[in-house]
């Protein structure tokens, strides 16, 4: 049964939204997200109907299962990140819609959320600007500003927990396309996370002697040949005004060997459009960027459900659009009550290709929606959107200790000047025997430690 | 004619770059994990420089060429004036080769995930040598030269001295052929502890191409020397050896790493190959079998004292280069008209075959060459084999009378290959390392700049006498490098350039293991030596383009007595499966400053060359 409350008007939301100009006090419109979230469990209470119902927002033009596409995208316009709206528009991309999600609980890991509720209140920053709990330790897990008001607050949860478990090993294809929309470079890899504090799953919040690290993070490849083998591992400090460590093991030469890490706007492979400063939307340490500022709030399709594909063993996606008819993935959004677009600028990087980016949070989990860079001209650079959910389906699950994983399954990332369009995957295993695994010590051992680099090269 | 069938070759591979990418072969049988990947590369290496390689025997410098000779013997010690005189011209084939290299290469590996803990890997890599030089036919000269290398090349194989053969267990090869696995090892991974056993190559330290902590193996020179792409360092070179090394890594982020291994030795380029830094008048009797069961290992502790990453390492190893000195020829051939010579001559490191030196100046041009000192190798082949002097060889005091012995000597006998072995030692290796990562202003040359230095110290450590006498010059030997490395954005539009910066010193030998001491000879004189030690420079850039599918590097050494090399390159990678690779490879030995013979590029400066690989991945 839906809540609704019919005396706010499709005006209501938009005035609302427009008093952001006299600064942003949270989000939630009839009242506090978070507030709401933790009284109800549902963000119903926050928003008027037709910011839960895409049918409401559109007057009945469009309903759930329908596809947005270059025939109705001016319907939902101011739905779309621009670029979304130009892909769509010019190159063949379509979304199919979805019911929104209501239950917040489905929006993220369930640990996650719930340190959030747990420990909401009880974060603040140093005089460092790192994210410290009341007795000065580094935080104990969850959104630190569930109630954010700042966008550099929006970016510290986002940067300190990148795929909201305490440990991550994401199996994942990536497919590089070119302007004629045709895949000219693929690769296999692993990408594991693991998190040494604020961790809500694993035994005990800090990991013993590792209090001054915020995450290990390593990828390897494990195709083409020209690149099998290779592997980076990211060592990075809970100081967020410091690089990380970079570790890599390049085959040729037959040891691991350390690198200089402020170079975060190159791919790491060629073809690929992916850089180590997309990762997540907040790739880099939180204060290499600076100039955080919220611009715009208001509702955003995303996809922040339903986006694992059981339909394939080994949860392989559907492409469609551009030349060869493979530019994107097959992508379920849904439409989000509020979103919150905060822009910040690379300080830390003064030769980057970047002049700034702006990321869409979704306000109920300040989840990453999408992002775009632009660059030192202030013409439209690169996007980056991807898909996330539950991943069950039906009767199918995938269980993370007591409940359903929840991750990433696809995304993104496209160059807009040149065309050329970068889509990754997360599988259930590739080449080599690598499964998904999150929570699990084991990924410590087997993916982030100069030992295990070794091992995975050749 | 032969640039035309390598080009059409070349063509048609680049004529399947259209193809699609595809993913390599992988799944699960059996509950086990696999994937097989690999690729076949065609590499060729034109050259372009006129000088052909002087180490062989087509390309010394003396064919064709008329020299005179002044025979005499001291008598009391004392010069005599020349009892005969001649010219003689040696009478090899000079070449004209257009290639250097002309090989084909694949390369497949497998790799097996058992569980969790136990994986396997395993490479095989073949090349097939199409040979496509001016090679060496022993029936021009009309030599019969003992020993199973010393006929018509062969680019391989290189083990026992009449059957040829592999010294590496897993190897097999043949004239113009190679198979072996690089790697072939199980891995046992249990939490931080990886025991690693089987064929493998171990490689440690932060310097790139300035080996200080990388002593575990020894480097296969056999098919590009050390002049293929400039940033795989040794990739192709490190010797793979059976071992087992078990890695632990602790809690606290410090790491030890150990190993023992089949002690197996450096490769070099066989005579009569593009690539040979040995004089082909030398027979080379290499003794490794009798150190083929010697075990090398080694112990290494790596972590952080405050910001400082520290490393220390422990080997103790053969050192793989080798040594040489003079050795019994057991080649009885004698001297017309002087009944008996034959097993005398046997009795010493001599061996008449026109593929010998036929003069005093090409005697002691080519000592020079090879670094080592003709005058006192002249004596010891002397004293320390008696026989010689049955032939009324005597030991000089000076270059001049060396000059007049030997020229009689092949006035009398005619042209003489001289018998050297090689022989392996053991020795310590203690070394240390730091590294610290400075953090300057964003975008300045100090931001995220990694300085690494490391240095290793080796008592006792055994060096080829420059007169390959019996007696080893034993000596301390301390290596040092510096290396800095960092990205530095020239620019908004360009990916960061990758810039390394290493210096190397040595205090008794240059950069390819020879003693300081043999540096300097000419034709007109012994070996000066070098004083201060060997100092090398290297400097290397790569510079990707947007998106990565094109990247320039250049890659300089520069040996400061005046030798330089340089590589610009250029990767290009069209599309997943394939990459293609120009390089050019520009080395002077003779800079202006430089003495002759001082500097490790001299030995290699006939080695000017455009490189081409086109590699196919599937």
């Amino acid at each position: 049964m839906v809540f609704s409350i019919r005396k706010f008007d499709n005006g209501y939301s938009r005035r609302e939204f427009l008093k952001l100009g006299a600064g942003f006090a949270g989000a939630g419109v009839l009242m506090p997200t978070w507030a709401a979230m933790e009284k109800h469990g549902e963000v119903t209470a926050a928003y008027p109907e037709e910011l839960l119902s895409i049918e409401t927002y559109t007057k009945g033009k469009l309903k759930p299962g329908d596809y947005i596409d270059v025939n109705n995208v001016e319907w939902v316009k101011d739905l779309l990140e621009p670029v979304k709206y130009h892909q769509i528009k010019t190159m063949g991309r379509r979304l199919r819609l979805r019911e929104s999600t209501r239950d917040v609980m489905k929006l993220s890991p369930w640990e996650y959320l719930e340190a959030s509720f747990r420990n909401r209140g009880k974060a603040s920053f140093d005089d460092k600007g790192n994210v410290v709990t009341p007795e000065g330790k580094p935080w104990i897990g969850g959104l630190p500003f569930p109630n954010a008001t700042k966008g550099v607050e929006f970016f510290a949860g986002l940067t300190m927990s990148w795929g909201r478990h305490d440990a991550s090993f994401y199996p994942i294809r990536e497919y590089d396309l070119n302007l004629e929309g045709k895949v000219t470079y693929s690769y296999e890899l692993g990408w594991a996370e693991y998190a040494p504090v604020g961790r809500v799953v694993m035994p005990d919040v800090y990991w013993q002697g590792h209090e001054d690290k915020l995450r290990y993070q390593s990828v390897f490849f494990t195709q083409p040949n020209s690149v099998r083998g290779t592997s980076f591992l990211n060592t990075w400090y809970y100081d967020q005004n410091k690089f990380p460590d970079l570790y890599g093991y390049i085959p040729d030469f037959k040891r691991i060997r350390r690198y200089p890490t402020d170079q975060r706007f190159e791919p790491l492979v060629p073809g690929s459009s992916l850089y180590l400063s997309d990762a997540w939307g907040a790739g880099d340490p939180l204060h290499t960027w600076g100039n955080y500022k919220i611009i715009w709030r208001g509702p955003l399709l995303g996809g922040v459900s339903g986006a694992w594909e059981n339909t394939d063993a080994n949860w392989q996606h559907g492409s469609h659009g551009g030349g060869e008819n493979q530019t994107f993935w097959d992508t379920d959004v849904e439409l989000v009550p509020e979103a919150i677009a905060v822009e910040a600028e690379p300080l830390g990087f003064p030769r980057a290709p970047v002049g700034k980016k702006r990321v869409w949070f979704d306000a109920r989990t300040q989840l990453p929606l999408g992002m775009v860079t632009y660059d030192r001209r202030g013409d439209l650079f690169r996007s980056f959107d991807g898909a996330y959910g539950l991943y069950e389906k039906g009767d199918e699950k995938i269980m993370d200790g007591k409940h359903t994983y929840w991750s990433w399954s696809h995304a993104q990332a496209f160059d807009v000047q040149t065309g050329k369009m970068t889509r990754i995957e997360q599988l259930a295993s590739i080449g080599g025997g690598h499964k998904m695994l999150v929570n699990d010590q084991a990924i410590y051992d087997r993916y982030l430690t100069n030992t295990a680099l070794r091992r995975l090269g050749n | 004619m032969k640039i035309k069938a390598l080009t059409k070759t070349g063509l048609c591979a680049g004529a399947l770059i259209a193809g699609a990418p595809a993913w390599s072969a992988s799944g699960e049988v059996l509950g086990v994990d696999y994937t097989f990947s690999g690729m076949i590369r065609l590499e060729a290496a034109v050259k372009t420089a006129e000088d052909e390689n002087p180490f062989n025997q087509r390309g010394n410098l003396f064919n064709g060429k008329e020299v005179e000779r002044s025979g005499g013997l001291p008598l009391l010690g004392l010069p005599l004036p020349s009892l005969t005189a001649d010219t003689v011209t040696r009478n090899g084939d000079p070449a004209d080769n257009d290639f250097n290299l002309t090989q084909l290469r694949l390369e497949n590996t497998l790799q097996l995930r058992f569980s969790d803990s136990w994986s396997a890997t395993a490479k095989l890599r073949g090349i097939f040598d199409m040979a496509q030089y001016d090679e060496f036919d022993p029936g021009f000269t009309g030599s019969e030269a003992d020993g199973y290398l010393y006929g018509e090349p062969n680019y391989f194989e290189y083990d026992e001295f009449y059957k040829g053969g592999a010294q590496n267990p897993l190897e097999v090869s043949g004239d113009n052929y190679m198979v072996d696995f690089p790697s072939l090892y199980v891995d046992y991974q249990n939490g931080p502890l990886l025991v690693r056993m089987g064929n493998q190559q171990v490689a440690w330290g932060q310097a790139l191409f300035f080996r200080v902590m990388d002593v575990a193996n020894g480097l296969d020179l056999r098919r590009h020397l050390i002049l293929d792409f400039a940033s795989e360092e040794y990739a192709d070179e490190r010797i793979s050896s059976p071992g087992i090394r078990v890695s632990y890594q602790f809690g606290s982020g410090w790491e030890m790493d150990t190993f023992v291994q089949a002690f197996q030795p450096s490769i070099y380029a066989n005579p009569n190959t593009p690539y040979n830094v040995i004089p082909a008048q030398f027979t080379v009797h290499d003794r490794y079998s009798n150190y083929d069961e010697e075990l090398n290992s080694g112990i290494r502790i790596k972590g952080f004292v405050g910001d400082f990453g520290v490393q220390f390492m422990y080997t103790n190893r053969y050192n793989p280069d080798g040594t040489f000195r003079w050795t019994k020829s057991n080649v009885n051939r004698g001297i017309p008209l002087i009944p008996g010579s034959g097993a005398i001559l046997a009795e010493t490191p001599l061996e008449r075959d026109p593929t010998g030196v036929w003069s005093s100046e090409e005697w002691f041009t080519y000592a020079g060459m090879a670094r080592l000192d003709g005058v006192e190798g002249l004596n010891k082949l002397i004293t320390d084999f008696p026989s010689a002097q049955l032939l009324g060889a005597t030991p000089v005091q000076n270059f001049q009378q060396a000059n007049q012995e030997l020229d009689f000597f092949f006035q009398v006998a005619g042209p003489l290959r001289g018998h050297i072995e090689r022989t392996y030692h053991r020795e310590d290796i203690f070394a240390t390392g730091f590294s610290y990562v400075f953090s300057g202003e964003p975008g300045s040359w100090t931001d995220q700049l990694i300085m690494n230095f490391e240095v290793s110290y080796t008592p006792d450590k055994t060096f080829t006498p420059i007169d390959l006498g019996q007696e080893y010059i034993v000596e301390d030997e301390v290596v040092s490098a510096l290396v800095l490395e960092k990205y530095q954005r020239f620019s908004a539009n360009f990916p960061a350039t990758y810039l390394v910066f290493q210096w190397m010193h040595r205090t008794e030998s240059d950069l390819f293991g020879r003693h300081l001491s043999g540096m300097r000879g000419t034709v007109n004189n012994a070996p000066k030596g070098i004083d201060g030690g060997w100092d090398g420079l290297v400097l290397a850039a790569q510079q990707p383009f947007p998106g990565l599918v094109w990247r320039a590097d250049l890659s300089l050494l520069y040996d400061t007595r005046g030798g330089l090399f340089v590589q610009p390159a250029l990767k290009w990678k069209p599309s997943g499966d394939w990459n293609i690779e120009f390089y050019y490879n520009y080395l002077e030995g003779e800079l202006a400053g430089g003495d002759k013979n001082s500097n490790v590029i001299e030995s290699i400066d006939f080695a000017d060359e455009f490189g081409l690989r086109v590699a196919f991945q599937y």
